[in-house]
Formats: structure tokens, C-alpha cells, sequence
């Protein structure tokens, strides 16, 4: 039983890439990530959004999440989806610099997307073009700054003992 | 009041001025008498925290609906980025989705986990699968619990607290915490369950079940409810779908998907349980899918009680400020609100790089317009009742 779904997961895994490599022209990088074994295709800026509608294509219609991470000298934008017919699941990643350049949105294909970019969008202050409504979503509108960046300063200047 | 005028610390621009309360779209200036809106929250017991929902009427039914969240935000992805691994665990069940605090530990520490190549005794496998499903039990009550009182039950109220009761009681007795357990820790559990805890949760199963009947009765058979509650947010497989609707929202909508059936974590593989489904997906079918889980719970907990073997029940040889090797880590759960997920991404060092919370509550508040918009303003408290949001989870 267990092995029949591990069998049925690699199966649609190799179609993924597969249909990927045909729509990306062959220029991608397909790897299972380390410990979780999820396939991880790391793209540029402009191979996201038709990767992201690959994967919509396939049937990859449930999305787990949508964020973004800052390596201090470029962020990596992060998309994983599954599929609940097939149980696949793709992680797309993709880096893009920190000054302002705009990202592709996805929300129009999945729904979830619209709040996890302007989540993005409020911590990382990332541009999401042809976003519906791109706002701020937790932190008040006037919020100054992006909190979840690395160089985000705090103004209130709470002195917090350093354990470690 | 000096720090609201610092930088950073402004209030809200548009929350004093009611003309800007218009929702996004699809307003062009009010037609006539019955064209008006009514703002609720974010301080109102029907949004079950702290939200604002600013509904545009057409007499009584609610035609456009704007959430604002965040009035609750804690940052809890910063603050993770600034404590070890072993610390966030205090977070997790604090900040996110309280009443379910076990879930929200579990997939913590099984990100964690992964991130590390821990392995989790068998012992510990079970203490968590036992108590996850009393967590489901006792967050199940509260909601069920709370949606009558939204709807004027309140006896019924009075009932599932007192049952939950004997569930916290458990939990106690476990942990000594009743709402935040920290229970969870990367590798395992922290205690063994005391002596004669294992024949006490077993009655207290059994309690809790010989308690359903009467909330049948009382409430979930009751004629007042059907009216309120049936055909109201109706909700097809292809629009659950398409929506990504989660939990109990997309099960009562006919889909028999639930994470631990279709893509089992944990042990839940070795257990027999059922996926309780509904046909229609209005109020009614939720809230019951809602009871027949709390049964498949019982019968997980049951099982799990009954196979529980001996053993220690953390890993050994875990660093007390662990640094797990570069990497990024994926978890989800099906916790009793949906499917709650943790991201996290490690560059070596002794705390987590950066952390992503996927919340259940977060996305089903945004699915909220989508089930709400053609029914009453009344109906409207009743499907956020249904959705079950801890703002907490929102909020994060």
C-alpha cells in the first residue's frame, strides 16, 4: 500500500519534470531537496509564472504555501503546490533581486495565492505584478519598512538579552 | 500613548473615516434605503476574535464583504528567527492556533525533524498521535460549542465545556498546562504519561462519547437549527476546489480528502478511522462533520491507547541548541481547522534561518466572501462559526 503510493508520487514527479522540461525549453534544474524529497525546481524570474502554470496544468491545484526568503543580497521567492489526485508535490523557487523588481502573480490561478502575496508583499515588500489588490495585509497601512527583511530595523528599541 | 506617535506606530489612516469603509469593488455610491453598510468587529463575539469584517447590505443580505485582519499580530516569524530551535516551541502553540496547541507544536518539531534527521521513538509516535486526536476532541467541542452560542444555544455551550473539560483535565494531568502545553519537543514528547493516565484517558473517551446522544438532542436535531442552518453557504465540490477549501469546510462539501488518510505523517497508517463526509456543504453538513469527527477521533484514541508500547519517549543525543545543516524543510498536518504546514529554512546555524507558518485559519478568513455573499447578515455570524477561525492563526 505504502510503497504503491511512493510508486504512484515517483511516477508523477518524473511527468512533472518532464512537462516542465517541455515548456521551459530544457533549462531547468529539477533536484529532490535534501530531507523532506520534494522535487525543487529552481528557475529564473522569467521561467515562474509559465513553471507555475505547468504545474496548475497538471492538476497541481492545492497550494501549501507562498513565501519568500531574503539572503541578504537577493531574495528567493518560494511556491509549493500539490496535487490531490496524484499526491505530487513542487516546490519552485526562484531568486530574484532585493530593489524593486516585480514578480509575476499567480492569484489568478490559485486562489490562496491573493493573501500569501500580500502577505509577501507586507513583510518583504515585494511587487507582485497584476496582483487585484496588493495591500498591505497585517501591519497597518503607514507601517514604515518591511519587517521580515533581514535589514529591517525595529524602532522601538526594546534591548533584548542575547542567550546565545 | 506616546508610542502611538513614534514612527511606525501609527493608527490605522482609513479606520476613523467611514467613506473610505466602502469595500474594493463594485460600488458606485448608494442606490437607495436598502443599499448601506454595517461594520462588525474587530471587537464583536461574532468574529470569534479580534477581525473586522465590513459588510455592504442589500436589506438583510450581506452583497460585498471586506476582512481586515491583523489587529493581532505578533510576528511570530521574526521572533523564530531570533530564538534557538528548541525555544520556538514555546511560540508555536502560543502564537498560532491556540486551541489546537498540540497540531501546531507536532509540525513544528516534525519540520524540525526532518531539518535534522531526528528520529522519533515509537513510545513518543503514539503520546503524540493520542494527543493530537484528543486536541482534535476538545478544539471540535469548543467550536461546535461556540457556533450554538452564536446561534442562541447556549445550554449547549454549557454541555461541550463541560466535556472539554475532562479533556483539558487530561492534558493537565499529562502536562501540567491546560491551553499551552509545550508538550511537543524536537525528538519526541517531554513526559512520560503518568501512572493510570493511559485507563483515565480511555474513560474519558468513553465519557465524551456517551455525551454525543445528548447534544444530538438538544441541538444537531433540533428544528430551529435545521431552519438556520440548512442550504445556507452551500458550497459544490468543483467551487470547494477551487477555492482550496480545507478540513471539515471542504469534507462537508462531499470530498473525502484528509491528510492523514491520503498523505499519512506520522503512524497514521496503522489506524482504522473513517473520512466523515457531507453532500451539500451548507452550515449544517459542516457541523456535522465536525461531530462524526470527533467520533473518528475517539476511535483513533482508542486504538492508539490500546497498542501504546513501552519505551523511552525522546530521541537521545539531541544538542540543546541544535544546528541543523543548510537546508529547507517542509511539514503539514491536518489539524482540527485544516491543513497547517512549517517552512523551515536553516544556513547552519543555531536558529532557524526563516520560518513560514501556514495557517488554516489565515486561508479559510480569505474564503470567507466566497461562502458568505447572498445570505443574511445572520447567516453571516453563523458561517464564521463554521469556518472555526482562532485569530491567533489569522493573525500569527
Amino acid at each position: 500500500m505504502t510503497s504503491d503510493r511512493a510508486n504512484q508520487q515517483r511516477q508523477a514527479r518524473d511527468e512533472l519534470c518532464e512537462a516542465l522540461g517541455v515548456r521551459l525549453s530544457g533549462q531547468i534544474n529539477c533536484a529532490l531537496t535534501g530531507p523532506d524529497e520534494v522535487l525543487l525546481v529552481r528557475l529564473e524570474l522569467d521561467q515562474y509564472r509559465p513553471a507555475a502554470e505547468t504545474l496548475w496544468d497538471r492538476g497541481l491545484d492545492r497550494l501549501d504555501f507562498l513565501t519568500c526568503v531574503d539572503w541578504r543580497d537577493h531574495f528567493t521567492l518560494t511556491l509549493q503546490v500539490y496535487s490531490m489526485d496524484s499526491g505530487a508535490v513542487a516546490r519552485l523557487a526562484c531568486d530574484l533581486p532585493r530593489d524593486g523588481v516585480p514578480a509575476p502573480t499567480i492569484s489568478d490561478l490559485w486562489f490562496l495565492a491573493n493573501w500569501e502575496e500580500r502577505e509577501a508583499h507586507d513583510m518583504f515588500g515585494l511587487i507582485f505584478e497584476g496582483h487585484p489588490d496588493l495591500r498591505r495585509i497585517l501591519l497597518p497601512e503607514a507601517w514604515e519598512g518591511h519587517p521580515l527583511r533581514k535589514d529591517y530595523v525595529d524602532r522601538v528599541g526594546i534591548e533584548r538579552p542575547q542567550y546565545f | 500613548m506616546e508610542n502611538m506617535n513614534t514612527p511606525g506606530r501609527q493608527p490605522e489612516p482609513d479606520g476613523l473615516r467611514p467613506e473610505t469603509l466602502v469595500p474594493e469593488e463594485g460600488v458606485e455610491g448608494f442606490e437607495d434605503v436598502n443599499d448601506f453598510l454595517i461594520n462588525i468587529g474587530p471587537h464583536h463575539p461574532g468574529t470569534h476574535g479580534v477581525m473586522r469584517m465590513i459588510t455592504r447590505l442589500d436589506g438583510e443580505r450581506v452583497v460585498g464583504l471586506d476582512t481586515r485582519i491583523g489587529y493581532m499580530h505578533r510576528s511570530l516569524e521574526k521572533i523564530a528567527e531570533n530564538r534557538t530551535y528548541h525555544q520556538v516551541v514555546a511560540f508555536t502553540d502560543r502564537t498560532v492556533d491556540y486551541l489546537a496547541a498540540m497540531h501546531n507544536d507536532w509540525v513544528y518539531c516534525m519540520a524540525a525533524e526532518k531539518l535534522m534527521g531526528v528520529e522519533v521513538p515509537e513510545r513518543a509516535e503514539y503520546l503524540r498521535v493520542i494527543v493530537g486526536e484528543l486536541n482534535r476532541i476538545s478544539s471540535h467541542l469548543l467550536s461546535l460549542g461556540a457556533l450554538g452560542l452564536d446561534s442562541g444555544a447556549m445550554t449547549y455551550f454549557l454541555w461541550t465545556l463541560m466535556a472539554r473539560e475532562k479533556v483539558v483535565g487530561l492534558f493537565e494531568q499529562l502536562c501540567g498546562a491546560r491551553l499551552t502545553y509545550v508538550y511537543m519537543r524536537i525528538g519526541g514528547v517531554m513526559y512520560q504519561p503518568p501512572e493510570g493516565w493511559v485507563e483515565r484517558a480511555n474513560e474519558v473517551v468513553r465519557e465524551v462519547v456517551d455525551e454525543l446522544p445528548r447534544y444530538r438532542r438538544l441541538f444537531h436535531d433540533n428544528y430551529i437549527w435545521h431552519l438556520r442552518s440548512k442550504d445556507i453557504s452551500t458550497l459544490t465540490p468543483e467551487e470547494a476546489r477551487r477555492i482550496n477549501a480545507q478540513g471539515p469546510t471542504l469534507r462537508a462539501a462531499g470530498i473525502k480528502w484528509d491528510l492523514r488518510k491520503n498523505l499519512p505523517y506520522s503512524i497514521y497508517d496503522r489506524f482504522e478511522f473513517d473520512i466523515p463526509v457531507g453532500t451539500t456543504g451548507d452550515v449544517y453538513d459542516r457541523t456535522e462533520v465536525r461531530y462524526d469527527e470527533i467520533l473518528e477521533s475517539a476511535r483513533i484514541v482508542r486504538q492508539a491507547l490500546a497498542d501504546i508500547p513501552p519505551g523511552p519517549v525522546l530521541a537521545h543525543r539531541i544538542a540543546r541548541v541544535p544546528s541543523p545543516p543548510p537546508g529547507e524543510a517542509y511539514a503539514r498536518m491536518e489539524s482540527p481547522r485544516g491543513e497547517i504546514g512549517c517552512y523551515l529554512v536553516s544556513d547552519g546555524s543555531h536558529k532557524p534561518y526563516r520560518m513560514k507558518w501556514r495557517g488554516a485559519s489565515f486561508h479559510n478568513v480569505q474564503m470567507l466572501p466566497e461562502m458568505s455573499i447572498g445570505y443574511t447578515l445572520s447567516d453571516l455570524i453563523n458561517i464564521v462559526g463554521t469556518i472555526d477561525p482562532v485569530m491567533g492563526d489569522v493573525d500569527r
